[in-house]
């Protein structure tokens, strides 16, 4: 076949160019070490990497929420602890006290140390995290959420709160699971003043009682013995509400690790779809090189042949 | 037989000789000259002279200088050249439009993340006016960069407008060149002879006319030939040319439409009915890829919207109401009804705004409540973007725009080598190959040289004559 001269200059830039084009994408993906430089490379890839990419920053916004879900947790876990302890050490004194042999002065020394439990008592109710934040019931609330009602004397005051508050949450949902709740308090009402009578009301009868000047024996043992009672059930509220806690610690391990499997999975996901096999990448490159400079070299080697060389004169 | 017709003889051969060397010369000239059509000169035999003894050549005569032509062929690359410049000129648009859709940690789809994920960090802490700013600022940059795509589409379009100019303003021009063409080559109508040098200007002009837009042509007695457009529009008659128009359209003046105007009668040429050229493939990307991009990220700039303004609603913010208590939660972002192009934050937003108690909690509780700001969280679960969540729709706009330019590419790819292939078809017939020139100038050169050899010979013999009068 008829070659026309100029076609065929025409036609071997062109390929040098389309192959000079291939290699420098070759390049630029390896130096980008991506194999999906832009949409147009591979637009399903391009979808899922966004995907991912959305999935792995949701997932680290939600590693924010375990986090300060786990702190203020482990704050109330260990408030409850001291709340457990204090009232343990009242009911101790409140034992002592059941002792016939104790004079006024004996029982009002015990009356001071039931005193300092119940105020101890009384802050770790409106115990806070390190912003501030309430520990017990913070949803709906403006201000510490207990609050002492003053009685007869500067002593002797009671503790109420408003309507009952929620949880503030935060909440942890994927495709795929329901939502969970990461909670950021708990509601203590039923806690701290919840049951026939409080733990602040036992207390405050105790030690009215045992402050008392002349008290009878049967006196001192009734309240004993019904200040005991009440006791057991403010530590049982304690305790379960504890283990509530605890399960709650024990649940924000388990989405912890889920989340941490799904970024990971995103991350996967992301470097499988985006990133380049570098094996593949080189060796598709050197195959580039090879053929970019045999058609250099051919086009050197062809454009000099003309029968115009071989006329002399 | 007289020398003198040996003379005449060898004259003949020689102007033969030099008119095949000049051809062979032009040719050579014209080697990389676009659209040039080699030619060669045709040779006929001189009737013989009768005579007793039989018929006397007489030498030989040039009879005309041909060009080679392929009418098929030409109009095969015509319709090839049309079809790969309509694909380039869109796959060229469309990978300038896949850019502007920043992806990854640049895309919409990451940025409204981190928009949702602020309203997280408020719902953990209600009050935090760092966490509430937080969300303004992540809230801030999802609207400018909604703005700036859609400037950039628009920047887009304003290219395929001027582009859309240029191109009409330069098929006019052919047009008028291929008439006045058509004028020359019908006014040569009296001779026998072909001008080959301007029927080559033609078929070129046509040629660069079909790289903007598709023409059928069809050939009239005269040697004119008549341009039709997108099938029937009439686009050259003889020497008469008409314009094209490039306006903007009447409904919505962002977009450019062409026309044509015959006998007063103006007819639109969309990009269904002009099949290629540039033209055509300006106008799809504008109809069709443009159109389509700029409607999914109103979309989304719009949802978004409406979105999160409608969940601000449904919750109490901290600014004071005048009367102890506190207001209910007001439009976050503020959009116009140029849709993403702008997408704003409200004037004057602040912090306190934002909505992060529900109004299912008491308004007293507005500083302690964050029902609201997980519903802002969980917005980017909400599937309100047909059918889809923000970042889904957001990663299928993404996918559509790359498969848009996935095909581009390939049939710019596959049209590019049809236009290829039809114009070395063509140049295998029509083009100028050197070494068979430089063979050709040998040849010739020889013919001059024994046709001159014959001169002298004739020279000779007469010489001998006249000697022997001596």
């Amino acid at each position: 076949m008829r070659v026309s001269t100029a076609y065929s200059f025409d036609s071997t830039v062109y390929e040098l160019q389309r192959r000079q084009d291939e290699l420098t994408h070759a390049q630029e993906q390896m130096n980008s070490g991506k194999r999906v430089l832009k949409p147009g490379d591979d637009p399903t890839a391009a979808a899922q990497a966004e995907r991912a990419l959305v999935e792995e920053a949701r997932g680290k916004q939600l590693q924010r929420t375990i986090d300060n879900s786990r702190n203020v947790m482990g704050l109330t876990e260990s408030a409850l602890g001291s709340a457990i302890e204090l009232s343990q050490q009242a009911r101790e004194a409140l034992v002592l006290a059941g002792n016939g042999s104790y004079t006024d002065s004996g029982r009002r020394a015990l009356a001071e140390t039931l005193k300092q439990a119940r105020d101890e008592l009384f802050s770790v109710s409106n115990q806070t995290d390190a912003a501030g934040n309430l520990l017990f019931g913070r949803q709906g609330e403006n201000s510490a959420r207990y609050i002492k009602v003053p009685g007869a004397s500067p002593d002797d005051w009671t503790v109420s709160s408003d309507a009952a508050g929620g949880r503030l949450e935060g909440v942890y949902s994927d495709a795929g699971t329901p939502r969970e709740n990461l909670p950021l308090s708990i509601e203590g009402r039923d806690t701290w003043l919840g049951g026939s009578t409080d733990v602040f009301t036992t207390l405050n009868n105790a030690i009215g009682l045992l402050q008392t000047d002349g008290a009878t024996n049967e006196q001192v043992s009734q309240a004993v013995t019904d200040g005991i009672a009440g006791l057991d059930s403010v530590l049982d509220r304690f305790q379960s509400t504890r283990a509530e806690v605890g399960a709650i610690l024990n649940g924000i391990d388990s989405i912890e690790s889920r989340n941490s499997g799904r970024i990971l999975a995103a991350q996967t996901t992301r470097s499988n779809v985006e990133d380049i096999d570098m094996v593949e990448a080189i060796s598709s490159f050197t195959n580039k090189q090879t053929s970019y400079q045999a058609a250099l070299q051919s086009y050197a080697m062809v454009q000099k042949l003309s029968l115009f060389n071989y006329i002399n004169g | 037989m007289s020398s003198t017709s040996l003379l005449s003889l060898g004259a003949s051969g020689l102007r033969a000789a030099q008119a095949q060397l000049a051809t062979a010369g032009h040719n050579i000239a014209n080697a990389s000259v676009e659209g040039y059509s080699r030619q060669s000169v045709k040779t006929v035999t001189s009737q013989g002279m009768f005579s007793g003894s039989g018929y006397f050549g007489r030498g030989v005569e040039v009879q005309t200088v041909e060009r080679e032509v392929n009418g098929f062929l030409t109009d095969q690359v015509s319709q090839t050249t049309s079809q790969a410049s309509a694909d380039e000129v869109r796959q060229k648009m469309l990978s300038q439009m896949e850019s502007s859709f920043g992806t990854g940690e640049q895309g919409l789809g990451y940025t409204a993340t981190q928009m949702f994920n602020a309203f997280g960090d408020v719902a953990a802490e209600p009050t935090d006016a760092s966490a509430r700013r937080v969300v303004i600022e992540r809230a801030g940059d999802l609207a400018s960069m909604f703005r700036s795509t859609a400037s950039s589409l628009s920047g887009l379009q304003h290219g395929v407008t001027q582009d859309l100019k240029n191109s009409v303003a330069e098929v006019n021009n052919l047009a008028q060149r291929i008439a006045d063409l058509n004028a020359q080559i019908a006014g040569t109508r009296g001779s026998a002879q072909q001008p080959n040098d301007l029927l080559d200007q033609r078929d070129q002009l046509i040629q660069d006319l079909s790289s903007y837009v598709q023409v059928n042509r069809v050939e009239q007695d005269d040697g004119s030939l008549n341009l039709f457009v997108g099938g029937s529009q009439t686009l050259v008659v003889g020497s008469d040319a008409y314009q094209l128009k490039a306006a903007p359209d009447a409904v919505d003046s962002s977009v450019t439409r062409v026309s044509i105007d015959v006998a007063g009668v103006s007819r639109n040429l969309d990009s269904g009915i002009l099949v290629g050229g540039r033209l055509a493939g300006l106008l799809q990307f504008q109809d069709d890829d443009l159109a389509a991009a700029r409607s999914q990220l109103d979309t989304l700039a719009n949802g978004i919207a409406d979105l999160v303004n409608g969940q601000q609603s449904q919750g109490w913010t901290l600014r004071d109401d005048g009367a102890g208590g506190t207001t209910q939660g007001t439009d976050l972002f503020e959009v116009g009804s140029r849709g993403a192009a702008t997408l704003k934050l409200s004037a004057g937003f602040a912090t306190d705004d934002i909505a992060a108690a529900s109004l299912g909690s008491p308004a007293s509780a507005a500083r302690s409540s964050n029902g609201n700001a997980l519903a802002l969280q969980n917005l980017a679960d909400s599937e309100q973007f047909a059918g889809a969540t923000f970042t889904d729709y957001f990663s299928q706009v993404v996918a559509d725009v790359g498969v848009r330019v996935q095909t581009a590419d390939a049939r710019a790819d596959v049209s590019s080598n049809l236009a290829a292939d039809a114009r070395q078809q063509l140049g295998a017939v029509t083009g100028v190959n050197l070494d068979e020139e430089a063979a050709k100038l040998l040849q010739y050169q020889q013919s001059y040289q024994a046709a001159a050899k014959v001169l002298q010979v004739a020279q000779k013999v007469f010489d001998t004559l006249m000697s022997l009068g001596g």
